[in-house]
């Protein structure tokens, strides 16, 4: 069985949205925040954050609004979720580039959103039942890896594969630090408490190789993206056999089965990744912090036979398209989207989630309109200003609009890369940002 | 309109379970794959079809009698069961399909916070009926592609109910022969129920393959399943059926469901169970193309497990879900076996030589 997501405390406040309350909503988040226990100083980044949000509302898009304000108390990390009706909203104001008109007299309240996003570890929009979501999170201070290599007690070859404890998982986690030095591993990895922690709330899950007298020989962890979607680091060995990773991945995969999951991404493979298990997908570039681009291969597994789906395309990509699934021969009805001079929105709409310690933001949009091109060029901009060096647009092939954005796309500098079968509604085209003035 | 509150309203078993797609229809698969014919060799579905008899009870059955409602406990067919085998006809319980059996037995003897023993690898019909009903499905790995007994036995506790035993295993064809199921009853003594699946049993031509029919006599614990719809052909009408001490499946009446299985299948089950010589028409077609197979498979390099039963499985150098999509761009469906634990595997169904001939042509250009 997977790994059960613990049910997770909160907190929660309904209010007006109206200057007046402010105090309320800052103190509120403040006093959640401690007492999920975060330090001082991650307490009030994120109460910070939220200030800045709701005068943001208080000034703009949602003044008078009833607003529901949540504290969510992960072991590792808070969320402030701030929930509100759409029915009257202009969503337009929820892309992170929106600047409010000002009379002259006014100080510039613009880009309040980024300015609460440079306070926390995480932000993100989603739209879902009439409802427009925004979460702030704040980690909790985690000492970092000692960037000394442990060294891990030569082990046999393994014979069990079981479910760490968290003494072990801990193990395994300062032991990838001795595998191959610049081996790229996923930034929490870095915190390995935290990433324990994780694992105790069921967001990570695990499994460890041992050798007939108990020592580590390596191990796998997985995280669940969405419900069709499972995310696989490693498998990573310690002097062993190639057949303990092939085991560690038949493990996971018995686990998987007969779940919702219909498939298994690995956009960290390890040169143990045994052959066979997985397609590549293709590859991104990742902006390295030397100014470099290695690219990374995304490895994928469907754990269910293919049923065909829809995708919609844009004229300009279908060639591409068409190409990527005869050779990940994977059967779709591909539709080409046409345009008949129907009433066109003039403004887009994209959400924004940022990775701030990975340096990733990823784009989906929520709304098509004319401005697209504009929209998209803005936020790269302000994107890159921010220091953010990966940039990558998510165009969900199971929603025919969505495919507007394409020569938007294009114009703006992003490229098609990978086609992620199922990542969405249909599956995900994902763009990346390429070129631009780099931080 | 406001949404049903699904959250409340179903249990947490049920909304954990995640529901079984089948394949869609032949002319849509190949419309999407672009095939222009399909072989499934999938479903271990039977290539001869039914026996000749009931082909005529299909083929002669008056239209408007499609208006009345059957025999609501398929009263002709246990009476020919019991005839066959030597029983009473009230100690059979038929239904649509041996999948609604494996639904009357849960139902009948388990609830919530009990659970059924089975093996990790095996049809998984037993542990799907076991979760969305809130019983805990205790899965025991394979031992040599073969159910484990000794790690079956010591799964079992106070609130254990049915130990659930594929008897050839589906997929590995792996079977347990008399003294090793003999040994397994004597182990429980009558203390649970033990089901043993059937479903490819006629199949079977090892002496030493345990009938289970004789043994519910000495073991009134002792449950069987067979079906319909592999070696009869009648498939696509779904019926199948258990057999069991006359106290036993009395009990599990009470969770059965009359009416379920439709007039058609039941004629049709009438005609087919006594036709033995359909039985060896069909033994040795698959005799033919597994030892095709196995030779073509060899020459390959391919590992396989082909045991009893009219299918084998195939252990490739690839992913089995991508090898799916590949065949079925050549109009060949296998059985993709991740999901049933066994990775980079796949099932082949034995049917005509040509077939298989088609088969091991299209698999060559995955692996070379």
């Amino acid at each position: 069985m997977e790994p059960q997501v613990a049910k997770i405390p909160a907190t929660r406040l309904a209010i007006s949205i109206n200057r007046c309350f402010l105090p309320l909503c800052t103190g509120f988040v403040e006093q959640s925040a401690r007492a999920f226990g975060l330090g001082d100083s991650e307490a009030l980044s994120l109460t910070l954050a939220a200030e800045e949000i709701f005068n943001y509302l208080a000034d703009g898009p949602a003044c008078g609004q009833n607003l529901d304000i949540a504290c969510l108390g992960n072991t590792f990390q808070v969320a402030t979720v701030f929930t509100l009706p759409t029915n009257t909203l202009n969503l337009r104001a929820f892309n992170f580039t929106f600047r409010p008109a000002l009379n002259e007299d006014q100080l510039p309240a613009d880009l309040g959103l980024l300015i609460a996003s440079r306070t926390v570890d995480h932000l993100q929009f989603d739209l879902k039942a009439g409802k427009f979501r925004l979460t702030l999170s704040k980690d909790k201070a985690y000492p970092a890896l000692e960037h000394k290599p442990l060294l891990m007690p030569r082990a046999e070859p393994a014979v069990t594969f079981r479910r760490p404890d968290p003494a072990e998982l801990l193990l395994l986690l300062n032991g990838l630090m001795g595998l191959s030095p610049g081996r790229r591993l996923p930034p929490e990895f870095a915190q390995p408490g935290k990433v324990v922690d994780m694992a105790g709330a069921g967001l990570y899950g695990a499994l460890i190789a041992v050798d007939p007298a108990g020592r580590l020989g390596g191990g796998l962890l997985w995280r669940r993206l969405s419900d069709q979607m499972v995310e696989c680091f490693g498998p990573y060995l310690f002097g062993q056999p190639a057949a303990t990773a092939r085991s560690l991945l038949d493990h996971l995969l018995g686990v998987l089965a007969k779940t919702p999951a219909v498939g298994l991404l690995n956009r960290y493979p390890t040169p143990d990744l045994p052959s066979g298990y997985f397609e590549v997908l293709g590859a991104w570039g990742h902006h390295a912090r030397d100014g470099s681009l290695p690219e990374i291969p995304v490895h994928y597994r469907s754990l269910e036979e293919d049923t065909g789906a829809v995708a919609w395309t844009h004229p300009a990509l279908r060639a591409f398209i068409a190409k990527e699934y005869e050779r990940l021969a994977f059967a779709r009805d591909l539709i080409t989207l046409s345009a008949a001079g129907e009433r066109i929105s003039p403004y887009s709409v994209l959400t924004t989630e940022f990775n701030r310690p990975a340096g990733v933001v990823t784009l989906r949009p929520i709304w098509w309109g004319e401005d697209a091109e504009c929209n998209l060029r803005e936020h790269v901009r302000v994107l890159r200003q921010e220091g953010l060096r990966d940039l990558f647009f998510e165009q969900d092939l199971g929603r025919s609009w969505q495919s507007h954005f394409t020569p938007a796309l294009l114009a703006a500098g992003f490229s098609p890369m990978v086609i992620l079968p199922h990542g969405g509604h249909g599956d995900l085209l994902m763009f990346e940002h390429r070129g631009g003035d780099l931080p | 309109m406001n949404p049903v509150p699904l959250d409340r309203l179903l249990p947490d078993y049920v909304r954990r379970f995640e529901p079984y797609i089948p394949s869609k229809p032949d002319a849509e698969l190949m419309r999407l794959y672009g095939c222009a014919t399909l072989h499934r060799l999938n479903n271990n579905e039977n290539a001869l079809g039914p026996p000749p008899a009931a082909q005529d009870i299909i083929r002669q059955f008056p239209p408007p009698r499609a208006a009345l409602y059957p025999s609501g406990d398929a009263y002709g067919l246990r009476q020919k069961l019991a005839a066959r085998f030597g029983k009473h006809p009230d100690q059979f319980l038929v239904g649509n399909g041996a999948n609604e059996v494996i639904s009357f037995v849960i139902k009948a003897f388990c609830e919530p916070g009990d659970n059924i023993v089975t093996a990790d690898k095996t049809f998984a019909v037993y542990e799907w009926v076991a979760t969305f009903s809130g019983i805990d499905a205790r899965l025991i790995p394979l031992r040599d592609y073969a159910f484990d007994d000794q790690a079956m036995l010591a799964a079992i506790d106070d609130r254990t109910k049915i130990l659930f035993v594929c008897n050839p295993n589906n997929p590995t064809g792996t079977y347990w022969e008399r003294e090793r199921l003999l040994r397994f009853l004597d182990r429980v003594a009558g203390q649970r129920i033990v089901v043993v699946d059937e479903a490819y049993c006629e199949f079977v031509e090892a002496e030493d393959f345990p009938d289970g029919m004789n043994l519910i006599d000495v073991y009134p614990n002792l449950v069987i399943f067979r079906t319909f719809s592999k070696m009869y052909g009648l498939a696509g009408l779904r019926i199948g059926y258990l057999a069991g001490h006359l106290d036993v499946v009395n009990a599990i009446r009470r969770t059965c469901i009359v009416y379920s299985v439709n007039t058609l299948a039941q004629l049709a089950a009438e005609a087919a169970v006594n036709d033995d010589a359909h039985i060896e028409r069909t033994r040795h077609l698959v005799r033919e193309s597994k030892a095709f197979l196995r030779e073509e498979l060899q020459r390959m390099g391919l590992p396989f497990v082909a045991g009893e039963g009219n299918y084998l499985m195939i252990q490739l150098a690839m992913s089995d879900t991508l090898a799916y999509r590949k065949l079925m761009a050549q109009g060949l469906m296998i059985r993709a076996m991740t999901g049933f634990r066994f990775p980079n595997w796949i099932r082949v169904s034995l049917t005509r030589l040509d077939v298989m001939e088609a088969f091991a042509a299209a698999l060559r250009t995955l692996v070379r």
